[in-house]
């Protein structure tokens, strides 16, 4: 701060001043802030646990009160980081086509949302401390959840279009349960289940419901 | 007791004589419990972590005396998850192997459902709390085991003829669906009535034990 104020009459004769101050102060407020969030994201993935701000500060090399002028509460650096890792599991989700044999589109289907479930663990299982209390966070579920759901729709649209529309809807609910991302948290953190073992039981599961061939 | 208070007549002071200890006793256990119970209707009524100060008004005691009974929360939510384990014992009860396969499938599910739905405003304390209560995870891995139990003994001629590879895997995968997470998916956030989630949980479980049933067979061809 002192380096700053002293550099400042210096930088006043170049020209252009003020704007270029504004701008390094920015890059430097958003460096700082992208450390936060970085942090953040780090403590999450290893501890499935919501962090807290002395942490954070310490992870990010930075001083509490910097984490709180940058995020005026965690519960909004917390959505911010679940923004980041659900956006990134989101845009690597291959969409499995309906076309060809239902066998190969629910291994193809159970494999890639293994994958994506995975990722989102540690952040979806610190999320449910907040969720009750975070309408940020219930609104991103929904959001993830019908989209989700379009996706099982399109894998799965050969099959479920040739049902009655109250078996269909059942079909509909009964996988979307099955694939909820709470599901595949109960089989990996409370069942203990690996994540190989843990696709087989979801193979198993979506193939019975299907009627595909064993 | 009587030489005792003799020896050490500062502490006859503090232990009072035995009947009246017994008074006690049988009052403390009362308030216990009456502390154990609110904080059960509590959470049923919807608060995942209920306050000490709600708890000790809904029990009709102080907060100091809850801390009396119990040396912090974590004490007191694992003599709640105790409570409500033993109250919901007496409905796991044994399935009888010999049953037709359709029967086993009804009994099991309806144990299931029953058990689950009980334990449903249970869910989000549970959840929230397991991480840092090893009580409390204990508790739940206890019923995990119990329900696992249950499951490979009621289906044990089907199950015996798999692989043990297989063998474990179906079990997962019934356990996995029969879950009361999959049971509070179904009905809370995918807003499944009693009726539609249990002919969902239903299909589930039947389809995991049709595959198992019909490898068992070509198994045995």
């Amino acid at each position: 701060m002192t380096i700053l104020a002293l550099a400042a009459p210096a930088t006043a004769h170049a020209g252009g001043n003020a704007e270029t101050r504004i701008d390094g102060r920015n890059l430097r407020a958003e460096h700082t802030r992208r450390k936060i969030v970085a942090a953040t994201r780090a403590l999450v993935e290893e501890t499935f646990a919501l962090p807290k701000v002395a942490e954070i500060a310490l992870r990010a090399g930075v001083s509490v009160r910097s984490v709180f002028q940058h995020f005026q509460e965690v519960d909004s650096l917390f959505l911010v980081v679940f923004d980041e890792i659900l956006g990134e599991a989101q845009s690597e989700w291959e969409a499995v086509e309906p076309i060809g044999p239902l066998a190969g589109r629910i291994e193809a289907f159970v494999t890639r949302r293994a994958a994506a479930c995975e990722r989102v663990l540690p952040v979806r299982f610190a999320a449910i401390a907040v969720e009750a209390s975070s309408p940020g966070m219930v609104e991103r579920a929904k959001v993830a959840r019908a989209l989700t759901r379009q996706n099982i729709e399109r894998a799965f649209r050969p099959e479920l279009d040739r049902l009655q529309p109250n078996d269909r809807r059942q079909m509909l609910d009964a996988l979307r349960a099955a694939l909820d991302w709470d599901m595949w948290m109960t089989m990996r953190r409370f069942h203990g289940l690996p994540v190989e073992e843990a696709q087989a039981v979801w193979h198993k599961i979506i193939t019975g419901l299907m009627g595909a061939d064993v | 007791m009587s030489d005792a208070t003799v020896a050490t007549p500062r502490e006859g002071v503090a232990t009072a004589p035995r009947p009246k200890i017994d008074g006690r006793v049988l009052r403390a256990a009362r308030t216990r419990e009456r502390i154990i119970n609110a904080t059960i209707d509590l959470i049923r009524g919807g608060e995942s972590t209920p306050r000490v100060i709600d708890i000790a008004r809904t029990a009709g005691v102080s907060t100091r005396s809850i801390f009396q009974h119990f040396d912090d929360t974590e004490a007191l939510f694992a003599a709640v998850a105790q409570q409500v384990v033993e109250s919901l014992t007496p409905l796991a009860k044994p399935i009888d192997s010999a049953l037709p396969w359709e029967e086993r499938l009804d009994a099991l599910m309806r144990m299931r459902i029953e058990v689950n739905e009980a334990l449903l405003p249970f869910r989000r304390a549970v959840a929230l709390h397991q991480p840092r209560s090893p009580k409390l995870a204990a508790g739940v891995t206890a019923g995990r085991l119990f329900a696992r139990e249950r499951t490979e003994s009621a289906f044990a001629p089907e199950l015996m003829r798999l692989s043990e590879a297989e063998r474990k895997q179906t079990v997962d995968a019934l356990l996995a669906a029969s879950d009361w997470q999959m049971w509070f998916g179904l009905r809370m956030t995918y807003g499944l009535d009693l009726e539609a989630a249990s002919a969902t949980m239903r299909r589930m479980v039947g389809a995991i034990l049709t595959q198992a049933t019909a490898r068992s067979v070509s198994a045995a061809a």
